[in-house]
């Protein structure tokens, strides 16, 4: 039995502390898939939480034909898009920065943290210039780390559709990230 | 079909080390002598290594899982308040009661004391009437009685 598996049936077993060890197991990597997408920190965080509650309230209902994580990252992934499809906007540069600038600080080499931030930004601008369909793709294959066949799980279609959007989306990244004229690439 | 539409199909597989063996030598052979197909595997990998080294985001241990078990709660109360909508109609009724017995109470303190306004406290010791509650409740508020 996986690790996921145990909590499981822990939790429908009436343990609410189950449900707790996969929320910490999974928060970081779930917050970052959604603020790869999003690009806003705050919202980041709440559609994080919604999407865990959304797990929490229908986790009886899970019928383990995927596995736990794709049927997660599913969830995540749609939660994403809803909040997108309503606010219709995309990461500004300034937010960006803003975002990095509060997330510096301390006595380290001010002009060199900002640098990398700014390169953050960038690059986190540039993801949200690509459409949402390339953009999930990358993001889970990249930030997350899951391979084609579970990105295909997640995403719901076929493998080589999986491989044409990752290309697609890395071909607008590069696009993008050469208009700010080399300083990333 | 041409070799380099292949390649570039093939691409994203192989900078993601997913390439079956007989596409990633078919890839490293084509690359070695197209310069195109070549610029093209160097940007999109820069692109993936810049992708992979991202910073991170991460909320303190934990952090998640105590905002939702709030909010949990919070619901959870919310629908034992909600349950009011379950109680029959008089009783619906019934519950501004107490509302309507504390604000009559209030006009009650309020204009009792105004309406005794005769004379003051010290008159009223001196002539020796008896004293009421009213009268009382004016000396409780500082007014006249």
């Amino acid at each position: 039995m996986t690790e996921d598996a145990f909590y499981i049936e822990q939790f429908l077993g009436g343990d609410e502390k189950a449900f707790e060890a996969i929320v910490r197991k999974y928060q970081n990597r779930v917050l970052n898939i959604v603020f790869s997408l999003i690009g806003k920190d705050r919202e980041s965080e709440d559609i994080s939480q919604e999407a865990f509650l959304k797990v929490y309230r229908s986790l009886k209902g899970f019928r383990r034909r995927c596995s736990f994580s794709t049927w997660l990252y599913r969830i995540v992934m749609n939660t994403a898009y809803d909040f997108l499809r309503k606010r219709k906007d995309v990461v500004t540069q300034d937010e960006a920065l803003g975002q990095s600038a509060d997330a510096s600080g301390g006595r380290e080499d001010v002009l060199s943290a900002l640098l990398i931030k700014e390169k953050e930004a960038l690059i986190q601008k540039a993801l949200g210039k690509v459409p949402l369909a390339y953009r999930a793709a990358v993001v889970l294959k990249d930030i997350e780390g899951l391979s084609y066949g579970e990105i295909s799980k997640v995403l719901g279609c076929r493998i080589g559709t999986v491989e044409s959007r990752i290309y697609r989306a890395r071909q607008l990244l590069r696009k993008e990230l050469m208009k700010s004229r080399g300083d990333v690439i | 079909m041409n070799a380099c539409v292949r390649v570039r199909k093939l691409l994203s597989r192989y900078i993601d080390k997913e390439a079956r063996d007989t596409d990633t030598a078919f890839i490293e052979a084509h690359v070695a002598g197209c310069p195109s197909c070549k610029k093209e595997l160097r940007e999109l990998s820069c692109v993936r290594e810049l992708l992979l080294r991202k910073e991170r985001r991460a909320l303190p241990e934990g952090e998640l899982a105590r905002r939702m078990l709030r909010q949990i709660s919070y619901e959870k109360s919310g629908r034992e308040d909600f349950s009011m909508v379950g109680m029959g109609y008089l009783a619906r009724r019934l519950i501004f009661l107490p509302a309507i017995a504390i604000a009559l109470s209030a006009a009650f303190l309020i204009l009792v004391p105004q309406q005794t306004n005769r004379y003051s406290w010290e008159e009223h010791v001196l002539s020796g009437d008896p004293t009421t509650t009213a009268m009382a409740l004016g000396l409780i508020l500082g007014t006249r009685v």
